[in-house]
């Protein structure tokens, strides 16, 4: 609104009015700001925590020493290269007035008790100051696409688990103009490692890589029309802030690589309620503008008697603190709030509730071994992939205790069970139970990252992560740990759904299910992991795959051609092998696993065409077809023509052959193969055999239908002969030969 | 370790745990404020399982693929990569060697070697040309792994056999040199399942080999030309090696490798062993680091990746005698798939890639690049082991507390052999414990002169430096090193 206001005003009067306006009514003012926003206290059961919280998180302690683990201060962000990240324009903006430029912001505003003039100019040269430390990258305007891919991710990767949605929600924690502060280059640097700007961890770091970040950037900045130019520092101005900077004690909380100024400040248990920050008055001290419940909340806090925190309780106030109970539930503690949960997403809905929303934390020590805690918490590692919701990373620095504090108290009574014997080949009968004729959890897990239809936990690292009670436990009924979970109970009512196996015991079987998975990487595959099938889709030019071949062998050279003909040259032999019409090729023989496979082609029934040498010299025309070559075929390669279509290169003999194979179409627009096959230096009597086929029939001088599939159209002279076990389709060599190759399709 | 874990073993009820896959260094967390590993992102549509490194002139990554792509990428360098790929060439099949000169690439893939070139100047490949394809396949597991040109101009392919066992076609198992002039030379026989080979820090031309028959572990070895590597399978093909002169005497089975190479002149010991499981389970591809400092402390040594493991490791080599032998190191754990390949980028950074599929590996990841980039943190390690004739000079990268390094009982040595057998694999035997009678460490701290009574030729020498600190006071990085010892230099 102020905003509005000040557009039709010249500067100076409206700056001798904000003074006026500032000396009459500061203390109004700063009363009607917007509170600090703090994510973690508008969770459910985070109020009794509320006054630690608030002061971690308004640093109370980066000026007021204790020894108080629990009011530990948030560090504020590292400023170091802040003039990397953020436009001069903003800061100064900000310092001097930061909850009316980002209402709802933990930074308290230090100038409240100067004078106007004063007060600008001190903003400034700070901000100048700032605005030294790091050069802007080169940015450019959001791009549209990316805007509407960044909008997507925003909402569906946990950024509005804390943050405002499109629509507006209560307790978020505020983004502020970031129009004004970020370019998107920036800012996507910052979305790609929040840790090193923000080292607190309470901006933790989602696994942005740079395509995603710039997206997010792209849409958070949407309004920019033009590439933001960040404000260029003044020297002397710089040099001013600089010592304002330590001055107002921004050093405090905020690093810049300086030394901070020594803090003659008075002890946090030695305060006095109601005066200085605490209280509503302008002074020369932080200013917050707390609402009267946070003050009260804040004051009780301070005056509690300082005692030994249970670990339950210092989990509750990390947990709060770091805002992991905007999407985790532990206890009583936390949960999705009923407006946020629709932005939990996941992939695959079979998963049902356990596939968009993140695990609760009731008794997750008992369940996670130290070293992945440790990993999840600090690292964000996670195997959730059918989630869209990532679980971001941490810092080590900022999670450790945690960690500590629920492997410490969560606990599970041992589950007895009887160790399955080597004899009794746990890894095998593992096996079996996992596979689709056992319990069949590879249907819901994945396996060495493969999924078979839906991709669950991974199976294979689950021994690395899980405690081995844990796991028993869990089998045992996984309905006790999450009441609405997929997945079902393979021992309802402690009996196995599968007798015959160690005998029905259920602690046998889940052990050996357990050793089994120990396996790690090298278990066993389990039966009816099936895959998608690996299609290679041809589009406006041709595709080229080399491999193994049906009928060909490792050399073989499949060419699928834009419109759906195909074919497959045999660059062993030098010939053409196998033509066929409809999809190219599906891939898995060939790319999946070690690859032991061979092409497995798509479409229409193929033709084979035979086998052997294509060119051979016949002394006589009557002369048998050899079986194999006479000399040393040698393959030459192949180039490509204008339209990428492959012209290969060989020699038959001590004489060398171009062969273009080319897509067509007919009058009928039917698609046909024109093959030219150039002949350097043909020897006398060679002759290339075209086609051999029980049933070669003529239909005309120069057609002839060879088989039911195909007919084969050439220039005379045709020689069709008979060899007693078919027939065979020969041409003398000439320098230059065209055949066509139409497939007859079934009637 | 070993030892020990069988001992538990035996005191266990059960015996399945997560053994087979080996431990791991449980260094990862520390190596990484030195070495950090940067996932390359990857733009929708792409597929990249990495087999073969090439760095184009103008600076751009070429990628040569297991699904027969080269892919050219730009933008790696940038501290947040964000790279813009493009499709140079596609259709071969499994590029396991990638060597670019005079405007083409020379792709080694499963048949032939193939000169593969952009004519029109679109920036995409229309032209490929076979350069040799003087070698017999049939199964799919006959791999072929191409190496970089030598400074003559030469390209090495290595073979591997068929079905991983025999040698059914003609050269599997061998290696072959292809000179400038598009000959084709066999230089090699006796190669199991190679996957790498380049040149070592000297130049000469090595390749890896995997364990399995006649292969106790994994190594390095020097691809000696008219040399034998140990797995006799391939004698069949000296008769079309005439060069090759006739096949060697057959090695005895069981033996050791140090009896064998007196009895077989042509076989040559294997130069680097990298202790299975403690240093690998399939190393793969390799390359020199020539990044001039921009890489930390170790320019001149040699990078190679393992797939099972998905580690990283260090190999140095020295000539004694005329015999390549020398030492490696562990260097980095954690990569996200199985390595196949690796390259150091013109700005220092090194690129590792693979793939996880067909064999067991750890690092589950598909389609994924990794870059390794110094952090300019110079960690505490053993920089690199020489062999004396009486010992060993052990150099640091930083200097080294004297009152670890200068004590002489600091050093925890062992030596160990494999049996060289047509068996699959071998347990590490014949256990020596040497011991050191001196340690005179430099005034700089920077090396240490070990004087070693019990040095034993033909075994590897396994050093344990427990506890090491650098001179202010950092714990080592690393403190194993395995230093294979087949010739002792003469004084």
């Amino acid at each position: 609104m102020t905003q509005e206001i000040t557009k039709s005003l010249t500067p100076s009067f409206l700056s001798a009015l904000r003074g006026l306006l500032l000396f009459a009514l500061a203390v109004p003012t700063l009363a009607a700001a917007e509170p600090p926003v703090i994510g973690g206290l508008h969770h459910a059961g985070a109020d009794r925590f509320a006054g630690a919280v608030l002061a971690g998180e308004l640093a109370c302690a980066a000026c007021h020493s204790t020894t108080r683990e629990a009011f530990a201060p948030k560090a504020g962000p590292n400023l170091s290269a802040i003039g990397s990240r953020a436009n001069g324009d903003h800061l100064r903006a900000y310092i001097a007035s930061p909850s009316t430029v980002k209402p709802g912001t933990t930074m308290p505003d230090v100038l409240a008790h100067l004078p106007e003039v004063e007060r600008e100019e001190t903003a400034k040269a700070i901000a100048h100051y700032l605005a030294s430390l790091g050069t802007p990258p080169v940015s450019a305007p959001p791009a549209s696409e990316a805007v509407e891919r960044g909008e997507k991710l925003y909402h569906s990767v946990g950024c509005v688990a804390c943050h405002s949605p499109e629509k507006p929600l209560d307790g978020s924690v505020p983004l502020g103009p970031l129009e004004a502060k970020y370019s998107v280059a920036s800012l996507s640097a910052f979305l790609q490692d929040p840790l090193a700007a923000r080292p607190s961890g309470r901006m933790p770091d989602s696994h942005l890589d740079s395509f995603e970040a710039d997206d997010i950037a792209s849409y958070l900045l949407r309004a920019q029309q033009v590439a933001v130019e960040f404000m260029k520092p003044d020297a002397a101005l710089a040099e001013r802030g600089k010592s304002l900077f330590k001055q107002h004690r921004c050093d405090a909380c905020h690093e810049t690589g300086e030394k901070p100024a020594a803090l003659n400040l008075p002890p946090l248990d030695k305060l006095r309620g109601g005066e200085g920050c605490l209280s509503a008055k302008p002074g020369a001290w932080p200013h917050y503008p707390f609402s009267e419940e946070q003050r009260s909340s804040l004051k009780a806090a301070l005056g509690e008697q300082d005692r030994a925190w249970e670990p339950e309780e210092k989990i509750g106030l990390t947990l709060t603190r770091m805002n992991c109970i905007a999407c985790h539930q532990r206890g009583e503690l936390g949960g999705i709030a009923a407006d946020r949960n629709p932005y939990f997403t996941g992939r695959h809905e079979s998963l049902g509730e356990q596939g968009r929303i993140p695990p609760g934390l009731t008794g997750v020590g008992a369940k996670l071994k130290a070293e992945w805690l440790r990993e999840v918490l600090a690292n964000g590692g996670g195997v959730r992939t059918a989630m869209n919701t990532r679980m971001p990373k941490f810092g080590a620095a900022n999670t450790q205790g945690l960690a500590e504090w629920l492997k410490q108290i969560d606990t599970l009574p041992p589950m007895p069970f009887e160790r399955v014997t080597k004899a009794d080949k746990p890894d095998q009968v593992g096996r079996e139970m996992l596979g689709a004729k056992g319990l069949n959890c590879i249907a819901c897990h994945t396996f060495r990252g493969r999924s078979a239809a839906i991709p669950g936990p991974e199976l294979t690292t689950m021994t690395e992560r899980l405690e081995e009670n844990w796991f028993h436990h869990f089998l045992a009924q996984p309905q006790r740990f999450v009441p609405l979970i997929v997945m079902p109970g393979f021992w309802p009512d402690g009996k196995s759904t599968q007798p015959d196996i160690l005998g029905g015991d259920p602690g046998r079987q889940r052990d050996a299910i357990w050793q089994y998975l120990s396996r790690g990487p090298e278990a066993g595959e389990p039966a009816g992991l099936v895959l998608e099938p690996l299609v290679i889709e041809v589009k406006d030019e041709p595709v080229i795959v080399r491999r193994a071949f049906p009928g060909i062998g490792k050399r073989g050279i499949g060419v699928g051609y834009p419109g759906g003909i195909n074919l497959a040259f045999d660059a062993t032999q030098m010939r053409l092998a196998t033509l066929w019409s409809g999809g190219f090729i599906e891939a898995s023989g060939l790319w999946r696993g070690q690859g032991s496979g061979q092409a497995r082609l798509l479409g229409e029934a193929p033709v084979q065409l035979p086998p052997g040498p294509a060119f051979a010299v016949l002394a006589a025309p009557a002369d048998p077809w050899p079986a194999a070559a006479a000399g040393k075929p040698s393959f030459k390669g192949y180039h490509l023509d204008a339209r990428r279509r492959p012209v290969f290169r060989y020699a038959p003999g001590d004489y060398s052959v171009e062969d273009a194979i080319v897509e067509k179409r007919d009058e009928a627009g039917k698609l046909y193969f024109e093959r030219t096959l150039r002949i350097a230096s043909p020897p006398a009597g060679l002759h290339f055999r075209a086609a051999a086929d029980p049933s070669i029939e003529p239909r005309g001088a120069n057609e002839f239908v060879v088989g039911k599939k195909l007919l084969i159209r050439a220039a005379p002279p045709l020689l069709l002969r008979d060899t007693g076990a078919g027939k065979e389709l020969l041409l003398p060599a000439a320098p230059e030969m065209k055949l066509e190759y139409h497939f007859i399709n079934p009637s | 370790m070993k030892r020990r874990f069988s001992i538990l073993l035996c005191l266990l009820p059960w015996s399945a745990v997560a053994e087979e896959f080996g431990d791991t260094w449980g260094t990862a967390e520390r190596e990484s404020a030195y070495y950090r590993l940067v996932d390359i992102p990857m733009p929708k549509g792409v597929y990249v399982e990495a087999g073969s490194f090439d760095s184009l002139p103008d600076g751009r990554l070429a990628v040569g693929t297991r699904r027969g792509e080269i892919l050219l990428f730009s933008g790696l360098g940038e501290e947040r990569p964000k790279p813009v790929i493009t499709t140079f060439a596609s259709g071969l099949d499994e590029v396991l060697g990638l060597a670019w000169r005079d405007g083409a690439f020379y792709a080694t893939h499963a048949t032939e070697v193939t000169r593969i070139a952009d004519s029109d100047g679109d920036g995409r490949a229309d032209r490929f040309d076979t350069v040799s394809d003087a070698w017999g396949f049939g199964h799919y597991h006959e791999y072929a792994l191409g190496s970089k040109f030598d400074a003559d101009g030469n390209l090495y392919v290595a073979l591997g056999l068929s079905e991983s066992y025999n040698s059914k076609a003609l050269f599997r198992g061998w290696a072959l040199k292809i000179t400038p002039q598009g000959e084709t030379v066999p230089i090699c026989s006796g190669l199991r399942s190679p996957l790498g080979v380049g040149a070592n820090e000297h130049g000469e031309m090595f390749y890896v080999e995997s364990q399995g028959p006649w292969n106790g572990s994994c190594s390095l070895k020097h691809l000696k030309p008219g040399g034998f590597m140990g797995h006799p399978i391939s004698f069949n093909w000296y008769p079309d090696a005439p060069n090759m002169g006739p096949a060697p005497v057959m090695p005895n089975s069981p033996s050791r490798m140090e009896i064998e190479r007196k009895r077989v002149k042509e076989l040559v010991p294997y130069a680097v062993v990298f202790p299975y499981k403690k240093m690998g389970r399939s190393i793969s591809g390799f390359e020199v680091c020539r990044a001039g400092g921009k890489f930390g402390p170790f320019d001149g040594q040699i990078f190679v990746g393992d797939y099972t493991l998905s580690i990283l490791m260090r190999a140095t080599t020295e000539k004694i005698n005329g015999v390549w032998q020398g030492a490696c190191y562990p260097f980095r754990e954690g990569l996200g798939t199985g390595l196949l390949s690796l390259h150091f980028m013109a700005d220092g950074k090194l690129i590792t890639g693979g793939t996880n599929r067909g064999w067991p590996v750890r690092g589950m990841k598909d389609n994924l690049l990794e870059r390794l980039e110094w952090t300019g943190r110079v960690p505490f390690e053993i920089r690199d082991i020489r062999a004396q004739s009486d010992g060993f000079v052990v150099r640091f990268t930083r200097p080294a507390d004297a009152s670890v390094a200068a004590n002489p009982e600091s050093y925890k040595l062992q030596t160990y052999t494999h049996i060289y057998q047509q068996g699959y694999g071998s347990p590490e035997v014949d256990h020596t414990t040497p011991s050191v009678t001196a340690a005179e460490l430099a005034p700089d701290g920077l090396s240490v002169r070990l004087r070693v009574k019990g040095l034993v030729q033909g075994h590897i020498h396994d050093f344990h430096l427990p506890s090491f600190k650098s001179r202010d006071g950092e714990m080592i990085l690393h403190d194993r090193a395995y230093y294979t010892l087949n010739e002792i230099p003469k004084p």
